[in-house]
């Protein structure tokens, strides 16, 4: 295997500003997602049909296709209908759209996990509604679901080396770019390959580490 | 204070509560006693309307619980539901205390997000009422690391943060180890001695006899019997009342120091 | 609107049968594989273990693409001829395979240790009781995690078409390009997905519920 160093410390620094870009998207795209999908919970386990159903269907149409057919459904169909979006733009939304429907699902079964016990002392007290869930369910909630976020953020981190295929410059990109402009071949993508280890093993740690320390503060949950 | 009339519940086929009425005077302490599945649980959540109910009507202070007044069970709105709950102190048998809030967090939750209390103020107020049931030295402890006494006691001082008008306890001892019971029970006895109108539902016969004004036997969804503790607990009148006493009887008489096999 | 989808539609069935069976085949491969290192990380020495743990945790760190890149452009550069489907094909395997070793690895160790201990006590040897014993209950356990694995390898195919192997998602494009109709062929494309993935997503999670109380 020959692995020409010299050629790929050149290319580093465009390699740097691919990793700078995928931070962004990922950035942008977990807290959107993060957001996204507790505002589909409310609706989510609403108990009429009518609410409930749209986004049930809009969650498992998301979740059983390919998210690349649905950057590409974005991307190309909107400025059909008058709308520009920027790629960036357009990769961050459908990477919402989808991580969303999966954070959705996962908020879902961490409020079903909680005892009715937790409800009942809330409403005795006098709280309801949105402040019931906000101070009581939503923390608890959270805490118990958190390995199965990390998780899911790890898998958003991945998936931003798809928004590649608009055009926009990250680092799976900027690699495929490297290797058509100069001699330098798969040793490219070996690097980047070890910079996406280094930012999802990261991202995990990180995961591992807040849930550790908010469970060894507070005990069961 | 409390006006019971009529009430009814069923879950689905089955009746747990059939055609009850009583009454609980302004600093009264009730003991309803029963065994499991008799309904005696589920009256009391009516109280709080943690359950709804298909027939019959509740007045705390003249204010209807759940349903407006009239025909048609319409439901009154959940604004009107939770303010009422503002003033009918809870006391669960599994604690039910908020995990991941300290033990100042979860009494003075009530307070100052529901009731809008400024902080400062909740705050003192919750430590004089930890400091009542004992607990002076946990405020900044998270509940999984107090035992279950320990935990019911900050399960009253939450309920009693509420400034409430009248208190339920839900068998809140039951679910305790043998020796956390008493500490517990003491609090609640002190509660009683200061005049709180009380309605609770226990398996401590010497502790129902110990502060009951009043007592209730319920039996499938009925009261069976009622009366003083006196009459109710020591001169039972029905066969169900005398066999249901008659299990208690063996460990109310080894509490009085019995030696010999009973 | 929707003619341009329907007069296309038998091209783009046939990319999605090439789709389907592009995912059976290499998420089969994979999952040989990975129930192979599974069953080694569960059951096998522990040095074997931790050179598993650490295959899993590289390519489930790395994103599919990163993957397919490095399959479609390695082979060429390290001078060996392979077709381009099998070097991507392999990435794919490889991919499943990860999952599919921890899958296999979680279940194995979840099937009750009383299992073995009776087996032995009855007088069989390891590799029986791994293949007698365990492995079926393993299996059934991992039913449903298999089944939803499938459903993610599915949508990992239509990676392959951004290195220029052509399935469902590859054909789209033309089709989009030629009648600029993105909005029918993509949208109709996603419920060509959906159609295969929904059904294969309520099997898994009617498999967790049925097996949720096997014990």
């Amino acid at each position: 295997m020959r692995l020409d160093f010299q050629l790929v410390s050149r290319l580093v620094p465009q390699l740097l500003e691919g990793l700078e870009l995928t931070l962004l998207v990922a950035v942008a795209s977990a807290i959107g997602a993060l957001l996204w999908g507790l505002l589909l919970t409310w609706p989510r386990l609403s108990s009429r049909a009518s609410v409930r159903v749209p986004v049930i269907g809009y969650i498992e149409l998301v979740r059983n296709s390919p998210l690349l057919v649905q950057l590409y459904l974005l991307y190309f169909a909107l400025p059909m209908v008058g709308v520009f979006i920027p790629a960036f733009w357009c990769g961050v939304i459908a990477i919402v759209a989808q991580h969303g429907a999966f954070l959705c699902e996962t908020y879902r079964a961490g409020i079903e996990s909680i005892g009715r016990g937790q409800w009942e002392a809330a409403r005795s007290i006098g709280l309801r509604g949105f402040k019931l869930f906000r101070l009581v369910i939503l923390p608890q909630a959270l805490l118990r679901v958190a390995p199965a976020l990390t998780n899911q953020l790890v898998i958003l981190v991945k998936d931003t080396s798809l928004v590649s295929a608009i055009g926009v410059m990250e680092m799976t990109l900027m690699a495929k770019i490297s290797i058509e402009r100069s001699a330098a071949t798969f040793e490219v993508f070996v690097v980047v390959g070890v910079l996406y280890l280094i930012l999802t093993t990261l991202v995990g740690l990180a995961g591992r580490l807040a849930e550790s320390r908010a469970r060894a503060r507070i005990g069961h949950v | 204070m409390i006006e019971i009339k009529r009430l009814r519940k069923c879950y689905g086929d089955h009746l747990v509560l059939d055609d009850v009425s009583f009454s609980v005077a302004k600093g009264e302490v009730l003991v309803v006693i029963g065994a499991s599945g008799s309904g005696k649980s589920t009256l009391l959540r009516c109280i709080n309307f943690l359950e709804e109910f298909e027939g019959g009507e509740i007045l705390i202070e003249g204010s209807p619980v759940g349903y407006a007044p009239g025909e048609g069970r319409v439901r009154l709105p959940e604004a009107h539901i939770a303010e009422l709950r503002t003033h009918v102190g809870m006391v669960f048998q599994s604690f039910n205390l908020f995990p991941h809030l300290t033990v100042l967090e979860n009494v003075t939750m009530g307070p100052v997000h529901v009731k809008q209390e400024p902080k400062p103020e909740a705050e003192e107020r919750a430590r004089q009422l930890l400091q009542k049931v004992g607990l002076a030295d946990k405020v900044n402890a998270y509940p999984a690391r107090l035992s279950g006494g320990q935990q019911q006691r900050v399960g009253i001082a939450r309920a009693l943060a509420m400034r409430p008008k009248v208190m339920l306890f839900d068998e809140v001892t039951s679910a305790l180890d043998p020796e956390l019971v008493e500490e517990v029970l003491s609090v609640v006895r002190q509660l009683a001695a200061d005049g709180m109108t009380m309605v609770i539902v226990t398996h401590e016969m010497a502790f129902a006899r110990d502060i009951a004004d009043r007592v209730l036997f319920f039996d499938k969804g009925r009261i069976a019997e009622a009366g003083t503790a006196n009459e109710v607990l020591d001169n039972p009148k029905t066969d169900r009342l005398r066999s249901f006493l008659s299990r208690f009887a063996r460990v109310t008489r080894r509490a009085d120091g019995c030696n010999s096999p009973c | 609107m929707f003619d341009v989808l329907i007069s296309n539609l038998p091209y783009l069935l046939k990319g999605a049968l090439r789709t389907f069976w592009m995912a059976a085949v290499f998420v089969t491969a994979g999952s040989i594989v990975g129930v192979l290192f599974g069953s080694l990380a569960a059951m096998g020495p522990r040095w074997v273990g931790a050179l598993i743990t650490v295959y899993v945790f590289v390519i489930r760190g790395i994103p599919i693409l990163v993957l397919m890149f490095i399959a479609y452009y390695a082979p060429p550069a390290l001078g060996i001829r392979m077709p381009d489907i099998v070097a991507v094909g392999g990435a794919l395997a490889l991919y499943t395979g990860s999952y599919v070793t921890e899958i296999t690895r979680g279940s194995i160790l979840s099937v009750p240790k009383g299992q073995s201990d009776a087996a032995r006590s009855i007088g069989m040897r390891g590799p029986a009781i791994l293949r007698r014993i365990i492995l079926p209950q393993a299996m059934r356990l991992s039913l449903p995690s298999l089944v939803n694995n499938s459903v993610i390898m599915i949508k990992a195919t239509a990676y392959v078409s951004l290195v220029g192997i052509w399935e469902l998602t590859y054909a789209a494009r033309e089709v989009v390009e030629r009648t600029l109709a993105p909005l029918e062929i993509f949208s109709g494309v996603m419920l060509i997905y959906f159609a295969v993935c929904y059904p294969l997503s309520l099997l898994s999670r009617h498999l967790e519920r049925k097996y949720a109380y096997v014990h």
